[in-house]
């Protein structure tokens, strides 16, 4: 048993040793405690955006913010992040949906509906969920020049109590 | 059945494949520690605290127990802690799978196209189990640096 323990024992203590090496001398490293808390509350109206936000990242909106938008219906559309099981769960209403992780699948139908003279803010579930960021880099990216992100989402969304749609998304190309 | 289980042959095998998956799975995590801290972030099952720790440290232990099998060295103590680290990935993903959470970006989705990629890594980590237990019950099998 105690051979066992012996080899037990050398691979832990290699693999410390190597992994502090690594972290501490190669390029890359990552902090040994990582800020992995909630969501930075920034203002005072809660403005929630995530941790790994940049610097040059498209603005993020507060709920009465993006509620002001909802309102402005010619001018603005809203951009669902999530898979189109959760879109049809619940989204905001009149939002298209453009799922991040099968955007090549996606976007050749879904860019018809996106002229790029109106605001485009992003959103998915909420707080824990980064989809709205990654897409709104894509979008912005894409050379649209007026892109937001609605971090709290959909979970923000209905705790005010907001009317959502379960209808499901429009076919490609409509 | 058992003869087939005896074979030194197949235990070469289970440590090849065990062993190279291992290795190969490590390296990127090795390359890219931010973004493998992501994933296990992702899992939301570790305190924060302990995320980064966790990723600096398992690729390491992967690296050495893939390479200590497919070497046939220290065959017992690679495959216990290959098997124990095994059993922890099946019950994160077990957790992922019932909370519904997605592991690509962390979030609540109720998709099939997030649950099909936790089921396939389940069955393919319940397979590897499999290998691995053996190997530590029946040893290291052929063209192994160490005696059976």
């Amino acid at each position: 048993m105690s051979r066992l323990f012996a080899q037990v024992m050398f691979f832990i203590i290699v693999a410390t040793i190597l992994a502090v090496g690594r972290n501490t001398v190669a390029p890359g490293g990552i902090a040994w405690v990582g800020e992995w808390g909630k969501a930075a509350v920034v203002e005072g109206d809660s403005i929630i955006r995530p941790a790994s936000a940049e610097p040059n990242d498209p603005p993020f909106l507060t709920f009465a913010q993006a509620k002001e938008f909802y309102e402005d219906k010619d001018n603005v559309i809203f951009v669902d992040a999530r898979y189109a099981e959760d879109y049809e769960t619940g989204h905001i209403p009149g939002s298209v949906l453009l799922p991040f992780e099968l955007f090549d699948d996606y976007w050749a139908g879904v860019q018809p509906r996106l002229p790029k003279d109106k605001k485009i803010i992003t959103y998915c579930s909420g707080e824990d969920c980064e989809l709205s960021l990654f897409l709104a880099r894509v979008l912005r990216d894409e050379g649209y020049p007026d892109v937001a992100i609605f971090y709290g989402g959909a979970l923000k969304w209905q705790e005010n109590q907001m009317p959502m749609d379960t209808s499901k998304a429009l076919p490609p190309g409509v | 059945m058992t003869n087939i289980l005896k074979n030194e042959w197949l235990a070469l095998i289970f440590r090849l494949i065990v062993g190279a998956l291992f290795v190969y799975a490590s390296l990127d995590k090795i390359m890219h520690p931010e973004a493998f801290a992501k994933s296990v972030y992702n899992y939301k099952i570790l305190p924060a605290a302990l995320i980064n720790v966790t990723a600096l440290f398992l690729p390491w232990l992967e690296l050495l127990t893939g390479a200590a099998l497919i070497l046939g060295t220290k065959v017992k103590g690679a495959s216990l802690l290959i098997s124990a680290m095994l059993v922890v990935f099946l019950v994160a993903v077990t957790s992922t799978l019932l909370r519904g959470i997605s592991i690509d970006c962390g979030c609540f989705t109720s998709s099939s196209a997030g649950r099909k990629t936790g089921w396939m890594l389940l069955v393919q980590d319940v397979v590897l189990l499999l290998f691995a237990l053996h190997l530590y019950f029946r040893g290291p099998g052929r063209l192994s640096l160490e005696k059976n």
